[in-house]
């Protein structure tokens, strides 16, 4: 266990926790500030190629990095011993900069849970990767446009929380 | 009132307006 608290060994997973993030967050604003506003403006017999090709792909990777990036987080965040503080948001220590980064890590949780059980659900139907009725299409595409809207939302306040531990 | 997740402007707009209000919890709860 105790390479496991070794100085390199947390930066290292720090690093995963952030490449992870990056990769997560980058997909996130791709869809919302690229790929969603884009497809109106696109003729109908072109969307194939970003609803059956780039689409799919590119949520492959959206929803295993939202894993990725939750799983080191909570690793980083347990290696350095706060995370029971951190998800109390620094209620049991007082601490000012577990409040912070706990803000951050419950928003973060509650988006890869938004990622993994509304998002791609929806996104399966409204892609056609599942069977489902013209009107369910409709109704998954809206729900998991807005879910992915309101992840776009508290990505704002979670990368914030997550890297202003200096406020004291 | 409209439902701000009704666009992206909107979203972004509360995104910041919860930024702010998660600052000042941070800086004055303790």
């Amino acid at each position: 266990m105790k390479f496991l608290t070794d100085p390199y060994i947390v930066f290292f997973i720090r690093w995963l926790h952030v490449v992870s993030g990056i990769m997560w967050i980058g997909l996130l604003w791709y869809f919302n500030f690229v790929q969603i506003p884009s497809m109106p403006k696109i003729p109908d017999e072109q969307k194939p190629a970003v609803s059956k090709v780039i689409a799919p792909t590119a949520l492959f990777w959206f929803r295993w990095a939202a894993l990725s990036t939750i799983v080191w987080g909570l690793i980083q965040s347990w290696q350095l011993g706060y995370i029971s503080d951190a998800l109390a948001l620094g209620f049991l220590t007082k601490s000012v900069s577990h409040m912070s980064i706990g803000f951050g890590m419950w928003m973060g949780l509650i988006m890869a849970f938004n990622v993994w059980f509304i998002i791609w659900p929806n996104q399966q139907k409204a892609l056609g990767m599942v069977q489902c009725t013209p009107e369910e299409k409709a109704k998954a595409a809206r729900m998991g446009m807005l879910a992915s809207r309101f992840n776009t939302m508290l990505s704002i306040p979670m990368s914030y929380a997550m890297v202003a531990v200096h406020l004291r | 009132m409209n439902n701000p997740l009704q666009t992206l402007q909107g979203a972004i707009i509360l995104g910041i307006v919860i930024t702010v209000v998660v600052d000042l919890i941070v800086r004055y709860t303790f």
